[in-house]
Order: C-alpha cells, then sequence, then structure tokens
C-alpha cells in the first residue's frame, strides 16, 4: 500500500490518491479484494463444499441446477453459518472482546457436520491467517495465539483479519459469499461441466442472493447459528467415499 | 417407533396459558459392583422416569422417560438432565413418539442436558420427535462427557404427520446441539427452519422435499474405528473400486463420518419407515444389540 517506490502521480481534483489517509478517503477494501481473490494462498481452489458429489448424482448438472444449489448453500447451508460465524469474529476482534473471540473460534472449529467440512474450513482458515500475519501484520493478528491455542475456521480468520485492519463488516461480508460462491461456481464450471458463459452469467445471479444474505447473517446470534442443509451435509459424507474426486471436499 | 396415528387429538390453542406444562426430570446413575444402580431422581411437571425391569441387562440400567402430558403444546417446557457417574452404562429412551402440536404462537422448549464420568456411557435414543404443522419449538441438547467415556446421540425427527398426508408447512423449529469431551467443544450443529418451511425444504441442497431425518452422533475412544461397518450396514459404498455400488433403498438417503474420535450418521427419508429401519441397521453395526423393548411394542 506504500507509494514509496513510484514517483507521485498529479490525480485530477476530488479524486482521492493512495496517500489519502483512510479519514478522509471513502471505506479502502483493496485489502478485501485480495485476500478473497482465488490467488490468495488458502488453496480455496482444492475444496469444492461437496459440489463434486452433488454433480454425480445429478443434483446439480446445469446452470439452472447449480444457480438453486449455490443458493440454497447461501442461505441454508455451510456458507450462511460461516457467515454468521465471520460477523461474530469480527464484531469480537473490533471491540476486544478475547473472551468472546475464544467463544466464536471454539464453536468454529467444531461446527461441521462431516469430516472433509472441517478439513476445508480449518485448512483454508490456518493458511489464511499464515499468509495475513506475514503479507499484512496487525498486532491483533499477532495476539491470537494467546486467546486460541487451536486451529482457526476460514471465516473467522477472515473476520479478525477485516476487523483488525478495519474493513467495514458489511463489504466483508458480502466479498467472503460472493468469494465462496464464486469459487463453487468454478468448481461447477469444471465438473458438469459448463461453459465460461454460462459460470459468469451463474455468478453475476448469486450476487443479488449475496446481497440478501448480508443483513440476515448479521442479525444472528450464536445460539441459533446453523441451516437445513441436510443434502448437502449427507453430500460433504458421501464425497469421502466418491471414486473419482478433484478435490478435495 | 414411528406411530404418527394418534388416539387423540388436542387442539393447542384451546388450552389457557395457566395449564400449560412444565416438566423437569433428573435422573443420576451410579455404577455399583459392575452394574448400574438408580441414584437421584427428580420428577416434576409432565416429566415420569420408568426404570423397566424388561429393561435390565447385565450392566446398564435402562430408563424409560414418560411425558404425561402427552406431548408438547406452544408454551410447554421440558428440561431432561441426566447423569451418569464414573463407569455407570444408562440407556434412555422414551415411552412414545414425542409429539409437538400446533402452537398458537407461544414457543415449547426442550433442553436435554447429558453428562457422562470416566469410563461411563449414555445412550441417548428417544423414540422419534413428530413436529405438527404449525409448532413452535427450540430444541437444546448439550453433553459434558469425560474423555474416555461414550456417548451415543439417537435423534428422529418426522415433518409432519405424514401417515396423514400433513407436511410441516409453517412455524419453527431450531436445534442446538453442543458437545464437549474433556471439557473442549467437539461437535456443534444446528437446524434452524422458519418462515414458509414447507418450500425451504423442497429446495434440492436441503431435504428435497421429504419429511423424516436423524442424526447419529458416536463420541467414543473407538467411534472412528466403526466407519467402515456403518456404511455396509446403511448399503453404502466404501470407495475402493471393487465395491459394489451403493444398495440404499430409493426412499432414503445417508451418509457416515468420521473424525476427531466421533461417528456422525445423517439420514434423509421420505418419511418414518425408511427411516426407523436405517437406525435400527446402524445400531446393529455399533453393536448396541439391545435396543430397548418399549421400541418393539
Amino acid at each position: 500500500m506504500s507509494g514509496d517506490a513510484a514517483p507521485e502521480r498529479r490525480l485530477p481534483a476530488g479524486v482521492a490518491s493512495s496517500q489519502t489517509t483512510s479519514a478522509e478517503a471513502p471505506a479502502d477494501l483493496l485489502a478485501l479484494f485480495v485476500w478473497l481473490s482465488p490467488a490468495y494462498p488458502v488453496g480455496a481452489f482444492a475444496y469444492s463444499h461437496a459440489l463434486e458429489w452433488a454433480v454425480e448424482t445429478g443434483d446439480i448438472r446445469d446452470a439452472a441446477t447449480l444457480a438453486g444449489w449455490v443458493d440454497d448453500l447461501l442461505r441454508h447451508g455451510g456458507p450462511f453459518a460461516d457467515a454468521v460465524l465471520l460477523a461474530h469474529a469480527w464484531r469480537a476482534t473490533e471491540t476486544e472482546d478475547d473472551a468472546a473471540l475464544a467463544e466464536v473460534l471454539e464453536l468454529a472449529s467444531a461446527f461441521a457436520p462431516a469430516r472433509e467440512r472441517q478439513m476445508e474450513t480449518l485448512n483454508q482458515g490456518d493458511a489464511f491467517i499464515s499468509a495475513t500475519r506475514l503479507a499484512w501484520p496487525s498486532p491483533r493478528l499477532d495476539r491470537l495465539p494467546d486467546i486460541w491455542a487451536g486451529r482457526v475456521a476460514y471465516p473467522v480468520a477472515v473476520g479478525i483479519a477485516a476487523a483488525a485492519h478495519g474493513l467495514p463488516l458489511g463489504a466483508t461480508l458480502g466479498a467472503y459469499l460472493n468469494a465462496v460462491a464464486a469459487n463453487l461456481i468454478s468448481a461447477a464450471v469444471r465438473l458438469v461441466p459448463l461453459g465460461q458463459t454460462d459460470g459468469n452469467r451463474t455468478l453475476a445471479g448469486t450476487t443479488s442472493t449475496v446481497r440478501a444474505v448480508v443483513p440476515l447473517a448479521l442479525q444472528v446470534p450464536l445460539d441459533r447459528l446453523g441451516g437445513a442443509a441436510f443434502r448437502s451435509d449427507i453430500a460433504a459424507m458421501r464425497h469421502e467415499t466418491q471414486y473419482t474426486r478433484l478435490f478435495r471436499s | 417407533m414411528f406411530a404418527t396415528e394418534l388416539p387423540f387429538e388436542p387442539v393447542a390453542a384451546s388450552i389457557p396459558i395457566e395449564r400449560r406444562g412444565q416438566g423437569r426430570l433428573v435422573v443420576e446413575a451410579h455404577a455399583r459392583d459392575g452394574r448400574t444402580q438408580r441414584g437421584r431422581v427428580e420428577e416434576s411437571g409432565f416429566a415420569r422416569v420408568r426404570f423397566p425391569l424388561s429393561g435390565r441387562r447385565a450392566h446398564a440400567l435402562e430408563a424409560v422417560l414418560i411425558n404425561t402430558g402427552g406431548g408438547l403444546a406452544g408454551g410447554d417446557v421440558s428440561q431432561t438432565i441426566i447423569r451418569a457417574a464414573d463407569a455407570a452404562q444408562l440407556v434412555v429412551t422414551t415411552q412414545a413418539a414425542e409429539k409437538i402440536y400446533r402452537s398458537d404462537g407461544a414457543l415449547s422448549r426442550i433442553a436435554v442436558d447429558l453428562s457422562a464420568g470416566a469410563g461411563a456411557r449414555i445412550d441417548w435414543m428417544p423414540q422419534s420427535t413428530i413436529v405438527f404443522d404449525g409448532a413452535r419449538v427450540e430444541r437444546s441438547i448439550a453433553a459434558e462427557i469425560a474423555a474416555d467415556a461414550r456417548l451415543l446421540l439417537v435423534e428422529p425427527v418426522i415433518l409432519g404427520r405424514t401417515a396423514r398426508g400433513e407436511r410441516f408447512r409453517q412455524g419453527l423449529l431450531h436445534d442446538r446441539w453442543r458437545i464437549r469431551r474433556n471439557g473442549r467443544l467437539v461437535y456443534a450443529d444446528g437446524l434452524q427452519l422458519e418462515g414458509d418451511i414447507a418450500r425451504l425444504l423442497d429446495r434440492r441442497a436441503t431435504a428435497g422435499g421429504w419429511a423424516a431425518f436423524a442424526t447419529l452422533l458416536l463420541v467414543a475412544p473407538d467411534a472412528e474405528g466403526r466407519l467402515q461397518e456403518v456404511r455396509a450396514a446403511l448399503g453404502l459404498r466404501d470407495g475402493s473400486p471393487e465395491d459394489p455400488p451403493d444398495t440404499l433403498p430409493a426412499n432414503l438417503e445417508a451418509g457416515a463420518s468420521a473424525w476427531d474420535g466421533m461417528l456422525s450418521v445423517r439420514l434423509l427419508a421420505r418419511d418414518g419407515a425408511p427411516l426407523e429401519a436405517a437406525i435400527r441397521r446402524v445400531l446393529a453395526a455399533l453393536g448396541v444389540a439391545d435396543i430397548p423393548r418399549i421400541w418393539h411394542s
């Protein structure tokens, strides 16, 4: 983010430069674009959240069934619960409530219906914390091992980092869910297979679901964490013994 | 076990607030000379417990829970506390399917609180919970067990009185599971059904329109080692190339997974009958040969 090496470029009046302090500029969301891009080293591409099994059974076979499945997950499945966990982690970090943060960390690490679902969230979460502590250091990230000795679930890792760097919760949630949806759709494009245009249309359609889900996730207390994605959970179990697999979940 | 025809049909909306029930039950069990005996028992409100002679086993004590109210109406509160002291072995079931009646708006609350000491064992296997259309119920299942204890949870739920074609279309069902072993949370789960529930359950990634589901969770030092037998009992293929294809019945979906000293089975069925059959197959594979007698009646 530092512009030390490059010569300052003159900007037209009214356009904030990257040197402007955050108090004057509109919310700077660049870190979110980096953290939640497919290039960030959490290995998201290796996980399909059991979508691979849903393709095997024919539950997902074209753009329409893909859109329906992703919509179900965003509203009632793992991604919705993850959004709720992210929000609680963000708030506990923001208010420096270590006890509340420890509770979210513990709950998130245990909240998995099957082995691969736990692996999917903990592997990405640990990788996210490692990469972010090095490249985007923050005292709040460095303090994490004092609060929780266990592994870190992915949405909780993102929530902590976002709060540590002053990124707004609503935008973080939207970016997170969008990245999850994009990853699922990218997996389906390869598995079904679908054309890139179908994949892009599906992703575009999903953004309206993300917009609708963010305010809902913000309201859910930890005691009400959950969903109703029975068949997605069973798919996660069945994926363990799927004969031909490209994905780790 | 999954009787959905009822001898009577109370209308919850007509029950005045002051007659709404509370039931609280505490059962403690202790190990004495290689057998398990009942300890402190507290019954209040509609909650009762019996320890039938027919349920006596070599080591375990069988407790049969009874709701004298015949089910839960809106506003009813049921609390069950089960304590198995060190080395005690307790099998807990219910006398009948628990019916959650249509509510006039008030929530029914169910809280189950289990604890098992060192080397203790609790098999929590109630008969099905039948959720009537319009019911509003919040349930919490919490357990705290020692590192070497064994906990089996079997919780079948039928949404709507399927035998008469009823669906759980609207109402509320919140279910929260929190299992701690040696002080650490090892398993957490949550079900949230609210709003236009029929439409929600029709979705492909949710229930695909089916009405019966169950989670079986085994937390035990040897739990993970039982995965293969459980998959075989359900008719699920094992993943090896020479393995035969699935032999699941057409009206059942099932999955099993094991991790972190636990084995979890999820079942989804069109209605109660295939769900019950699958539960019996899994219990047999888990070595729970002594299914509570009351299930046979």
